[in-house]
């Protein structure tokens, strides 16, 4: 992100700051070097000027020179061989010209040779050598002016020459005495070309119109060379030595014929300070891209730092880092903006920690309510239920004073039940009521099943103020609701104006509701309960009531079956008898009805001993059962180690149980034997009651431990109830301990029994 | 040589006064005390010459409740180590939870079971403690 922003930035100011510095810088250079190229064009062209003019010069001069020698000739009186001679050689040899001429030729007035002088030798030919139809004698004989031939090399002299002729005259006459030709040696112009005053680089040579070289001022021409700047305009060319040039030319007209004056040097050397001034020119763009490049560097460094700081500012305080504030570092708009970022963040952070003590404080409030809530629907004793409530929510909630007001249906009144503190306890006694239509919140709550709120009870005229609680300034009256009853109302007070906000509101409202469900449950608890009461009340009433007249008839019974009364005969006192056992079956009856219906209520009682020795216990079924079986040809065997444990039980339980399952036993077994094992396990005691009696059918031996199911066999046999087994199981169990049985039709039946030594599961609750 | 325990009871209905007389005659146990109710039982009990080896409670008495007897019987020297036994119809399991809480030496439900009734009371004279609550 950063990088991008300091990317486009960088690149704007490139394009904004470096690209106008470049084109300038390219123009300027391009223009400066435009400049110096003309000037040193200009310089080329002056010097090929003064060449051209020094050139004319020369060439008027060398006319002139052979003027003069045609003059000397023309003045002698006796045209003399000789003296010509020795004027023409006088003229090859000596003045100023003296290496100007390859040779010079004295045509007569006809055209022949009359003297012919070279460098070398004086040509003396026995043949006339006849230049009549030549042009160097008819141009200057017919014309009168001077001839210029066309330049050539010479190859056997390695020279470039010229031929110029002058027509010659008789002395005082104008007419014709001869012409005078000489073979000018061009390359004699290079000693005036070396005498030019100029550059030491500065190459200069004369060109003829054919364009050959005739002379340069460096070096003798040593051979027909072209002039590359010959059809060329002014300005840059190929130079002599074949290099890049800066050439300027000027013409010289002479005698028909024209030359040209070149003036040339190097590029690299012309335009050295030009190159010197675009180097110059190119370093300062360099510098100045440089500098704009720093300065483009700095500058969006500037504006791009802070915006980077700020924005890992933000980062931070995105991760959660509410202390991180922005440097301001400067007074411009970054700065301004860092400065807002700053206050922003910090009302951030205000608002943050606000909503944080907000939230905090909403969730400890439900977090109270909900503790309260939990409290109070575990309670079920409504006078403790309704004093928690009042207190806890008193407490929790920092209140003035909270009372609850519980609704009856059928007189349709309100009525403090509690109420916090000692005023709670005298508003109590002192029978608070309300009717539904009366004035206040309590009645108005009650009345709309909706909240009644005042906020600043003082300011509300139809508040009710209650001297006992001077200090009310806030209160919020709450119907408790159950579904759609109303059940009572919860009455909060508080010494601050303006206590209960929307949130407050909503949390009590659902304490209210909580409430409700909570008062509700204790009531019905309280109804379940009392229904219970009566119902245990009335269960043992009835067994008082039942076993006091058997005390009398079963006891009288035997004692005049016994013959203490008088004698009895045997039908008397089998039917007497027959009294007894119906007597005693009825017991069995109360005493079986009076146990399930202890198991079914859950309120059978357990009298645990931690020691208990099962000898005795043992030894009393055993007798049992022999009485039992004293009609019957049925023997009882006890099978019992000579030690065993002491046990953790009931006993008369125990008692019981195994006497019930002895009893069965002798009831359904006609001949045999009943064995009675006793077996000591890893921790527990095993009761194995077996006998040889019918056997109980597969599908009948589930049903011998269930409630009201005797089987078949049963009810025919042995009458009595069908609890005894089911009451001995759950005797049994609640022991700790298991009983089942094993049988099999026509062999006889084995009841086990198991005890813990150490039973764990006997509840503390139920030991005395 | 088989001595007699002195016995005394305390009944309030008729009929089983009746049973406990007979069940003594049957067993030849002539060191019987009745008394009809409650009141002034205290003065009356200690009054007694021979002292009681066992007494027997009914619960369901006036104007004193067997417990009250008990508590009374408790707090003189004469009678604070006396076997005292509850002989009652109501043995739901509170009722006998309360008379073991509340310090009896045993309980024999009625009805009584003339049969064993000599032998209970044997060891009740020997300082067992017996809750005899199923006949």
């Amino acid at each position: 992100m950063w990088q991008s922003l300091r990317l486009r930035l960088t690149i704007i100011f490139i394009g904004l700051a470096v690209v106008p510095v470049m084109i300038v810088g390219l123009f300027l250079a391009q223009r400066g070097f435009a400049a110096e190229q003309e000037q040193a064009l200009d310089l080329q062209r002056q010097v090929a000027q003064r060449v051209s003019a020094e050139l004319d010069a020369y060439l008027q001069g060398v006319e002139t020179n052979l003027q003069s020698i045609g003059d000397e000739l023309r003045g002698l009186e006796q045209p003399d061989r000789a003296q010509q001679l020795s004027i023409l050689l006088n003229a090859l040899n000596t003045g100023t010209y003296r290496n100007l001429y390859e040779g010079l030729i004295l045509l007569d007035r006809d055209g022949h040779e009359h003297l012919h002088v070279t460098r070398n030798e004086i040509v003396n030919s026995d043949v006339v050598v006849d230049r009549s139809a030549a042009p160097e004698f008819t141009q200057p004989s017919s014309t009168r002016e001077t001839y210029v031939a066309h330049a050539y090399y010479d190859e056997a002299t390695s020279q470039a020459l010229v031929t110029i002729a002058i027509p010659m005259y008789r002395l005082r006459s104008v007419e014709l005495s001869g012409v005078l030709v000489a073979d000018v040696r061009l390359n004699a112009i290079r000693n005036m070309l070396a005498g030019l005053q100029v550059g030491d680089n500065q190459m200069v040579y004369v060109a003829d119109e054919d364009g050959h070289v005739v002379a340069r001022r460096d070096v003798p021409v040593a051979a027909e060379e072209a002039s590359p700047a010959f059809s060329s305009v002014d300005g840059r060319g190929t130079g002599l030595d074949g290099t890049d040039v800066l050439f300027a030319t000027d013409n010289v007209e002479f005698g028909g014929h024209t030359f040209t004056a070149v003036a040339e040097r190097s590029v690299d050397d012309a335009l050295e300070s030009a190159q010197n001034g675009l180097q110059v020119s190119g370093m300062v763009t360099a510098l100045a891209l440089l500098a704009a490049g720093a300065l483009v560097f700095v500058t969006v460094r500037q504006v791009v730092r802070p915006i980077e700081r700020l924005s890992r500012t933000a980062q931070d305080i995105r991760d959660g880092n509410l202390e991180a504030r922005a440097a301001v570092t400067s007074q411009d708009e970054i700065g301004t903006l860092a400065q807002s970022f700053n206050d922003m963040t910090a009302r951030l952070q205000e608002m943050i920690i606000y909503l944080e003590d907000l939230v905090e404080e909403r969730v400890r409030d439900l977090a109270l309510a909900s503790d309260v809530s939990r409290q109070i629907t575990t309670e079920l004793d409504f006078t403790k239920l309704l004093s928690e409530v009042a207190d806890l929510t008193t407490t929790s909630f920092d209140l003035y004073h909270t009372s609850i007001f519980l609704f009856d249906d059928d007189d349709q009144t309100i009525t403090l039940r509690q109420g916090t503190g000692e005023v709670g306890e005298q508003m109590v006694a002192g029978g608070k009521q309300f009717r539904l239509s009366d004035q206040g919140l309590v009645p108005q709550a009650a009345r709309d099943r909706q909240i009644a709120l005042s906020n600043d009870v003082l300011a509300n005229p139809h508040h009710f103020k209650n001297p006992l609680l001077p200090e009310t300034r806030s209160e919020l009256a709450l119907p408790m609701m159950y579904g759609n009853q109303l059940v009572g109302v919860l009455d909060l007070q508080s010494q601050t104006v303006g206590r209960f906000d929307d949130e407050d509101v909503k949390i009590m409202t659902t304490l209210a509701e909580q409430i409700a469900i909570a008062v509700r449950n204790a009531a019905l608890f309280e109804e379940v309960e009392r229904v219970s009461k009566v119902k245990s009340a009335f269960l043992a009433s009835m067994s008082h009531e039942l076993r006091t007249p058997l005390n009398a008839i079963i006891n009288f019974t035997k004692y005049v079956a016994k013959g203490s009364a008088g004698p009895v005969n045997d039908e008397q006192r089998e039917s007497l008898n027959e009294v007894i056992d119906s007597g005693k079956h009825l017991l069995n009856l109360i005493n079986d009805v009076l146990d399930m219906s202890k198991i079914e209520s859950g309120s059978l009682n357990l009298f645990v001993e931690d020691n208990v020795d099962l000898k005795p216990v043992i030894q009393a079924v055993a007798a049992t059962g022999r009485t039992l079986l004293q009609d019957k040809p049925v023997t009882v065997q006890v099978d019992v180690p000579n030690s065993l444990p002491l046990v953790k039980a009931d006993r008369q339980r125990i008692l019981q149980v195994l006497l019930n399952v002895m009893s069965n036993a002798c009831k359904f077994t006609e001949d045999g034997s009943i064995t009675l094992r006793v077996n000591q396990g890893d921790d527990e005691i095993i009761f194995a009651v077996q006998d040889t009696g019918a056997g109980i059918a597969p599908q009948d031996q589930q049903a011998v431990f269930e409630a009201f199911k005797q089987t078949e066999t049963g009810l025919r046999q042995g009458g009595g109830t069908g609890l005894g087994m089911p009451i001995s199981k759950s005797l049994i169990e609640a022991h700790g301990g298991r009983i089942w049985l094993e049988s099999e039709l026509g062999k006889g039946t084995t009841f086990y029994i198991t005890l813990p030594v150490n039973s764990t599961v006997l509840e503390p609750s139920l030991i005395t | 040589m088989y001595q007699q325990p002195v016995v005394l009871y305390v009944e309030d209905e008729e009929r089983s006064r009746k049973v406990m007389r007979m069940i003594a005659s049957d067993m030849g146990l002539s060191t019987v005390t009745i008394f009809e109710n409650s009141q002034d039982f205290l003065p009356r009990a200690l009054a007694l010459d021979p002292r009681p080896d066992v007494i027997f409670l009914d619960i369901h008495m006036k104007p004193f409740t067997g417990f009250e007897m008990l508590e009374m019987l408790r707090q003189t020297p004469q009678y604070e180590h006396t076997p005292i036994v509850a002989m009652t119809a109501s043995v739901m399991n509170e009722e006998v939870q309360q008379l073991r809480t509340a310090g009896f030496d045993g309980c024999l439900a009625k009805p009584l079971d003339m049969d064993t009734f000599p032998e209970s009371l044997n060891r009740i004279v020997m300082g067992e403690q017996i809750w005899r609550i199923f006949s």
